[in-house]
């Protein structure tokens, strides 16, 4: 058959990413690309543009899997600092080791001294959490120990927590983190190369602060409490007491106070821009199709079911700095894990549960993944996305996934709107304020 | 080097060459959730095989040689016939592949933003359908009436349209 000529071959290159290709188109392709460089030129084009909009619409915004840690009482009233990290860096992590198999054959003990030992471990079937340490690949249970080195991989939808020894200093590390552990001359570091983990930390040696290092700046604990969270970039946001955040883009160096928060990259809140935390409850929740559910949100592609959200944003003062929506999943069956794809849209305010089909929707969020029952799944959603009044929300599935049951407003743990706001405010920084105005 | 360092600076290897090896496994899976979970599971390889590793060779193909296997795997799983370009031609496409960077995606991210709300309705719809609703074409030529081969022609035209739209608007940001 004659080879094609450069238009059909163009066509062909574009269409390789919309459908499969026939064997003969196939090699008339091949054979293109390596005869005409322009061809190659089109071809790597219509990849990226092809890989551009299908990022475009499937990752609208970072989503985070998170389990609260409890907070711990003190024991021997040592001084504690109380800290909240959240470190969220490519989306691309979020599927971070959910294929990787780890035999407890080839599991072997590192030499490395032992710094801290498991507290807790939620691990869904058929994962593990994995440590490589030395060149040696083991797994961690609970009561597994912990050594300087260790390099851990904490697969999506499981969480570890862990004490470090001889301290009450506890972390917890929620699914899709990948991270390792360090001490020189009893300093701690945690290298948190992606994902989330929150620190609970007990006061540490004089000139000896416990260190969070990401890829571009650097959490250096002071004195009592604080809290960072980061996405793609990494931001602090201190709730009581004193942290010292430090860039490695551009060498800044600011102590953050509590009420305060400070990102790696935004010059603009290098000055320390003081927040608080507003919790708003829904106006209204229920599942469309269904509305006679009321102590869960049902969403299910198989029964057209969807969750339906409104909340009123019109008591917020000041502007919204960041927003996540917090859903439990109900813990009806214990530790059944679900899995799918959760999306977040957006709906216009005049939205109801019985209209909600009528209206055009925005995806502004997503998650694809599985997760456990009791379990929180937030949506990061950007605060342009919101408005001031009320900002009704549907949570959809596509095909193929398991039913998902939120807890609704009904249940002790029910849906929260959390919102990070910019305050003038002469009442205490960082506190936090549900449903009322700051 | 001990072992920790080793995987230390393959890893920092791997994350500079990220661009690239996204666009060498999105050219041969055609799908963007393979693609980032093929690349996870090349840096959890990279991690666990970092003693395996000769540190004379260059270590671009080694990364490639893991893509490779976890393709393949890919294809296995799927239990479908991987119709690909072949990794061969591939190869030779690594350094053009830099278009992949996250950096430089995310910049015509931006400005594909801006060129989607200027996409009449009709044409939008169609873009969803594929990319949001991820259907195929013949799914989204049952769902608006059309042909399927109407449909590619749309998508090929509607992309190529964007594209322009995004260059530009980077053009235009370069200029100010």
């Amino acid at each position: 058959m004659t080879p094609p000529g450069k238009e059909i071959l163009e066509n062909i290159a574009a269409e390789y990413f919309l459908r499969d290709l026939t064997d003969q188109e196939l090699t008339w392709l091949q054979r293109g690309l390596q005869e005409d460089e322009a061809l190659r030129e089109r071809f790597v084009q219509a990849a990226r543009d092809e890989f551009l909009l299908t990022q475009f619409y499937q990752e609208p915004e970072e989503v985070k899997l998170l389990a609260f840690p409890r907070r711990r009482r003190l024991k021997r009233g040592v001084r504690r600092i109380a800290a909240s990290i959240a470190i969220l860096l490519s989306l691309a992590t979020i599927f971070l080791s959910r294929y990787m198999e780890v035999s407890n054959k080839i599991s072997d003990i590192p030499n490395a001294p032992v710094v801290a030992h498991v507290t807790g471990c939620f691990v869904l079937e058929a994962d593990a959490i994995s440590v490589v340490n030395e060149g040696k690949l083991r797994t961690i249970e609970a009561n597994s120990e912990l050594r300087a080195g260790d390099r851990v991989v904490v697969p999506f939808g499981s969480r570890l927590t862990f004490q470090y020894n001889n301290e009450d200093t506890f972390v917890e590390m929620s699914g899709g983190t990948f991270f390792s552990l360090q001490e020189e001359d009893g300093a701690k570091f945690v290298r948190l190369r992606q994902g989330t983990m929150w620190a609970d930390v007990a006061k540490q040696p004089n000139g000896k602060p416990l260190r969070i290092m990401t890829d571009d700046a650097e959490a250096v604990v002071l004195g009592t409490s604080f809290e960072i969270s980061a996405n793609q970039f990494t931001r602090l946001s201190v709730v009581s007491g004193m942290v010292r955040f430090k860039s490695h883009d551009n060498d800044h160096s600011v102590e953050v106070s509590a009420g305060h928060l400070a990102d790696s990259q935004r010059e603009s809140l290098w000055k320390s821009l003081p927040f608080a935390i507003q919790k708003l409850y829904p106006v209204l929740d229920q599942t469309i199709n269904r509305l006679d559910c009321e102590k869960f949100i049902a969403v299910d592609p198989k029964r057209n079911l969807c969750g339906f959200l409104s909340f009123d944003l019109s008591n917020v003062r000041g502007k919204v700095i960041e927003a996540r929506l917090r859903l439990r999943v109900a813990n009806n069956e214990k530790e059944a894990c679900r899995s799918g794809d959760i999306r977040l849209y957006s709906l216009p305010a005049e939205a109801s549960p019985a209209t909600a089909a009528n209206y055009q929707r925005r995806m502004i969020s997503r998650y694809e993944g599985r997760i456990g029952g009791g379990m929180d799944l937030e949506f990061l959603i950007e605060p342009a996305n919101l408005s001031s009044n009320l900002n009704a929300f549907m949570i959809g599935m596509l095909p193929g996934g398991d039913s998902f049951l939120f807890n609704a407003s009904e249940s002790p743990e029910p849906p929260q709107l959390i919102l990070k706001v910019e305050t003038k405010s002469t009442k205490p920084l960082g506190q936090t304020f549900t449903n009322g105005e700051i | 080097m001990n072992e920790s360092e080793q995987i230390e600076t393959l890893l920092r290897q791997f994350y500079a060459n990220q661009g690239q090896l996204r666009g060498y496994i999105f050219s041969s899976t055609k799908d963007y959730h393979a693609t980032e979970e093929i690349l996870q599971s090349t840096a959890i390889t990279i991690a666990q095989k970092a003693a395996q590793f000769d540190s004379e060779r260059p270590c671009m193909n080694w990364f490639m040689g893991i893509c490779k296997n976890h393709i393949q795997r890919y294809y296995q799983k799927q239990k479908r016939e991987s119709k690909h370009i072949s990794f061969e031609i591939l190869d030779d496409f690594i350094p053009m592949l830099e278009v992949f960077d996250a950096h430089q995606l995310s910049t015509r991210r931006q400005a594909l933003e801006s060129c989607m709300t200027r996409l009449p309705k009709k044409q939008r719809k169609v873009i969803e359908l594929r990319y949001m609703e991820n259907q195929d074409c013949s799914q989204i030529a049952d769902h608006l009436g059309r042909s399927v081969q109407g449909i590619y022609s749309l998508l090929k035209r509607l992309k190529v349209d964007l594209r322009k739209c995004v260059e530009f608007q980077l053009q235009n940001r370069e200029m100010i």
